[in-house]
């Protein structure tokens, strides 16, 4: 019996493959995104604190609101007081409703990640020439501020439709988040070549357990130093990306961030802290594209 | 009544049989049914969830594989059989193990319940040939996609040469169950002590799931000096194969193998569990 496949990878079993480092000899890559998003007011997809699925208002709208006005700026502040480099993946409208936002994080250096272009939508349902014609403006928005392109993409709601790498491609993107299928960068085949998809966790990411699975703050604290810990032991055998995924509207609450700030301290404390590559996600890309022939197959 | 039945022991005056079982599962791309952490069991099926359990064959199970070994714990796996031709190097671990496999369909994207009885009949016959094809022995247990059953799905089982069926999760001892051509035993399999229902449906944390199996484990082996029971736990290779949870596991895991009463453990899989209870004198498993 056939099943319908998705034929953009081949299977491959971690501690199969051939053997690499991160630069300097590092073992475990570790980067951190936080993802800034504009809202229709009233209509369209939103996170609501109390309901899944509830209605969109004014309630929720503010506080999701409240992440581009105050949540983004303190997780900012402790990045820099922790000295780990971050990146943003950032809806291409936030380009056009709130550009002093945008030439902030611009002039800060940090990497921007196209991250569609309002997650009031999804991807998923929409026609290849409309999907063209939401990557190309987002990527216009982002180039206009940033003098290049995004080398990267994030779907909101991690939405793609069949085509969606196919099109990003074909836009000149070098690599994808929206597969959580490994802890390894891996080639996915597109009708115009290879495109390389990065880990970024469906799992260990602030809307999915503190919204979606409704934990507590400092459960996903704790989450975040147990998935450090076992991944610098199991790096010592494979290279591999621990990657977190904050959203400025959720970590940012005070208590978030409190609870955060105790875990990413705990973790940079390790004794093994010399196995890591503190990175963003274009380095972690463009190192794997670097690497000789036949470490990382292509398609 | 579990305190009014004949006792028995396992083999070696063992009362605590106690199985891993794990669900090894394959998945139709972009349609059919499957999981996803922020949506339970519902969701759209997209490459966001795809990929997500895809991790499970690519890194997650290789992860278990390993502590397993570590600790030389056997385990049982229901297994999709379309593992067998599409993933086989999953499979070849599992026999180079030893370890057990449990029928479990087709595919995890179907379930038996929308099945006429003609359909689920011949589903069970194929995903049986691909496992006996694949392993070499065919599958004497079963634990269905989503523990779904038809109203004759007990007969189909029986009918096709199964000897026990795990997806009634009604005791924490094995009992006979009637088929319209004979009889199949009932293992115990865990419907809570489960990772999917716990993990995914009741969305609790990784350290809550891991203190439920010490929990489970530290009351059985108290309440096994009474009665013999089988404590069993349920895992999937793309939960608890992720790092955050795989090292609470290993604790967990821990705690049972190197228990200061484990001389009551009989370290087992279901089949040895069928086996035993199946050369028991009449009248000492229920429905005996």
């Amino acid at each position: 019996m056939k099943l319908p496949e998705h034929n953009r990878y081949p299977f491959s079993i971690i501690d199969k493959r051939p053997g690499y480092d991160w630069p300097a000899g590092k073992r475990l890559a570790v980067y951190i995104t936080i993802s800034v998003e504009h809202f229709a007011f009233g209509a369209g997809l939103g996170e609501d604190i109390s309901t899944l699925g509830a209605p969109q208002t004014q309630r929720n709208f503010g506080w999701r609101d409240y992440g581009q006005r105050v949540g983004l700026w303190n997780m900012i502040e402790m990045f820099d007081a922790l000295k780990l480099p971050i990146s943003h993946a950032v809806n291409g409208l936030v380009y056009r409703e709130r550009p002093e936002l945008v030439a902030r994080l611009h002039a800060r250096g940090d990497e921007i990640i196209a991250h569609g272009r309002t997650s009031s939508e999804i991807q998923n349902d929409m026609w290849e020439h409309d999907e063209a014609h939401l990557i190309r403006e987002v990527t216009v928005a982002i180039t206009a501020v940033g003098s290049k392109p995004p080398a990267g993409w994030l779907g909101p709601a991690f939405g793609e439709t069949r085509v969606t790498i196919d099109l990003l491609k074909e836009d000149g993107y070098e690599y994808v988040l929206d597969w959580p299928a490994d802890d390894q960068p891996f080639w996915l085949t597109t009708r115009a070549g290879p495109l390389l998809s990065v880990p970024y966790p469906l799992e260990l990411n602030d809307v999915t357990a503190l919204l979606h699975r409704r934990h507590a703050a400092r459960e996903f604290a704790d989450m975040v130093v147990n998935q450090f810990e076992v991944m610098l032991s199991q790096c010592a055998k494979e290279p591999l990306v621990f990657a977190l995924g904050l959203h400025a509207y959720v970590s940012g609450q005070p208590f978030r961030l409190h609870a955060l700030r105790k875990a990413l301290g705990h973790c940079l404390a390790h004794r093994d802290m010399d196995r890591v590559w503190l990175a963003r996600p274009g380095q972690i890309a463009r190192h794997c594209m670097n690497l000789p022939d036949g470490i990382l197959p292509r398609p | 009544m579990i305190d009014r039945r004949p006792v028995y022991d396992w083999p070696d005056g063992k009362r605590l049989a106690f199985y891993i079982g794990t669900n090894v599962e394959y998945f139709a791309f972009g349609t059919g049914v499957g999981s996803d952490p922020a949506f339970g069991s519902g969701g759209r099926q997209t490459q966001r969830n795809y990929a997500w359990r895809d991790y499970g064959h690519r890194v997650g199970i290789w992860r278990l594989f390993d502590l397993l070994d570590e600790l030389k714990l056997p385990a049982a796996h229901n297994l999709s059989s379309l593992m067998c031709t599409h993933r086989p190097e999953i499979v070849e671990r599992m026999r180079a193990r030893g370890d057990e496999i449990i029928g479990h369909g087709r595919t995890q994207s179907e379930r038996q319940i929308a099945m006429w009885e003609d359909d689920e009949t011949r589903m069970v016959a194929e995903s049986t040939a691909a496992i006996q094809a694949a392993y070499r022995t065919r599958p004497y247990g079963w634990m269905g996609p989503g523990m779904s059953h038809t109203p004759v799905t007990i007969d189909v089982l029986q009918e096709a040469g199964y000897k026990f069926v795990m997806d009634w999760c009604c005791d924490d001892q094995p009992f006979w169950m009637k088929a319209r051509a004979g009889r199949i035993l009932c293992v115990p399999y865990p419907l809570e002590v489960n990772d999917s229902v716990t993990l995914l449906f009741r969305q609790q944390t990784a350290s809550e799931f891991a203190d439920m199996i010490v929990d489970q484990f530290d009351e059985m082996i108290e309440q096994c000096v009474k009665r013999p029971l089988v404590c069993t736990i349920a895992l999937h290779p793309m939960t608890m194969g992720q790092p955050f949870r795989l090292g609470l596991l290993g604790s967990a895991l821990k705690h049972i193998a190197n228990h200061p009463q484990r001389d009551r453990v009989w370290f087992t899989l279901p089949g040895r569990i069928a086996e035993h209870c199946a050369g028991l004198p009449a009248g000492i498993v229920p429905g005996s």
